[in-house]
């Protein structure tokens, strides 16, 4: 990754300060650019562009999200690239040998969850996307910074003193928005594949008691397959990489509000 | 479009083809050809069952149907064959031709 603009040096370096650099000569899968598209837009209206190889997928945004936009712009490569996984818009995190994936839709409150998950000493792996692996049905880790949007940073932070935040970036077109750097821990495992143990649906919902109510293998399929990124180019790998998921795991629903008693719960 | 007719004989789609997984009495189907999932109810899954074993006329599978479903109509029955058949149809896995008898 190149860049010289400030806001994404600061965020790389307060987020990705665990993730070891590849030694020189290694393959390189991706190689992303992010810079100021002319001259004339370092100075009026700034703004940052996006670039995988010499290709730009995006349109400009505004410089003050340059590093958001890292982040969207290398979730949006992994999710039109890595095609050895089938990729689910999810959260995932392990302990104790079990991963749950989260999946859910923007403003579901599964990167909440997640986050406060990982600063109760679950593993990260991943904020955005459950990596299941298409050979042997395992979820791969990839911990990035957890991304929370507005009510979500201030929750978080009271949550954990200890939590590590990158610049909140104000207007975005997920509103306001700041990335929480993963712990340590879960970086130095990110070779260390786990077990899927549960796919659980979490819906946050203010002043809600904790449900967590099975919900049947066929709609949890259903739900897994209109949330998996690649599913259309997967074909029938993927049909059947997310039909052994279910087959294997306990499929629930959760509506929370605490986070304290939705963590107990989850680790009984 | 599959028509329904009780003179009408039903199989599988002889192209394409389908990979599909139940749990308890749910089925989810993914159509190879169209590259759809569909989560198919417990009756349909039921008669796709049935010609997964071979070809079935509308009357065969209503037969079937009764046993399974005994507080409904017969005309009930009659109408949720001809659902199920057009259901199967319009996602690409059955297809109908005319008795010849």
């Amino acid at each position: 990754m190149q860049s010289t603009l400030p806001q994404v040096v600061r965020g790389v370096a307060q987020l990705y300060a665990d993730f070891p650099l590849s030694p020189p000569g290694q393959f390189i899968d991706f190689r992303i650019k992010l810079s100021s598209p002319s001259l004339l837009r370092r100075w009026f209206r700034p703004q940052v562009n996006f670039a995988l190889d010499d290709t730009r997928p995006f349109k400009p945004l505004p410089i003050e999200q340059s590093f958001a936009m890292f982040e969207w712009g290398l979730n949006w490569v992994v999710a039109n690239h890595a095609h050895q996984f089938a990729i689910v818009h999810a959260a995932s995190v392990e302990k104790g040998g079990r991963a749950l994936i989260l999946p859910g839709a923007p403003g579901s409150g599964k990167s909440t969850l997640c986050a406060a998950l990982v600063c109760r000493g679950w593993r990260l792996l991943s904020d955005e996307m459950a990596m299941i692996s298409l050979n042997d049905g395992l979820i791969w880790p990839i911990p990035r910074p957890i991304s929370l949007k507005n009510a979500s940073i201030d929750i978080i932070r009271k949550f954990s003193h200890e939590a590590v935040f990158g610049d909140v970036v104000a207007d975005t077109a997920k509103g306001d928005i700041a990335h929480m750097r993963p712990p340590k821990a879960s970086v130095e495992a990110a070779k260390s594949p786990a077990a899927l143990f549960a796919v659980v649906f979490p819906t946050y919902r203010a002043g809600a008691q904790t449900e967590y109510i099975e919900v049947s293998k066929g709609r949890t399929l259903m739900r897994l397959a209109e949330n998996c990124f690649n599913y259309p180019v997967l074909g029938a790998a993927g049909f059947n990489c997310l039909a052994d998921a279910v087959d294997s795991s306990h499929c629930r629903t959760l509506i929370y509000s605490d986070l304290d008693e939705v963590i107990t719960m989850l680790e009984r | 479009m599959v028509a329904t007719n009780a003179l009408q004989t039903y199989s599988l789609r002889s192209s394409g083809g389908y990979l599909k997984r139940s749990w308890d009495d749910e089925c989810v189907v993914y159509v190879s050809d169209a590259r759809e999932t569909h989560l198919l109810t417990t009756p349909c899954a039921h008669v796709l069952g049935l010609l997964e074993q071979g070809p079935a006329s509308f009357e065969s599978l209503r037969s079937e149907l009764r046993m399974l479903v005994d507080d409904a109509q017969d005309q009930e029955i009659v109408d949720l064959v001809g659902e199920i058949v057009a259901t199967l149809g319009k996602i690409g896995l059955v297809e109908a031709r005319e008795d010849a008898s």
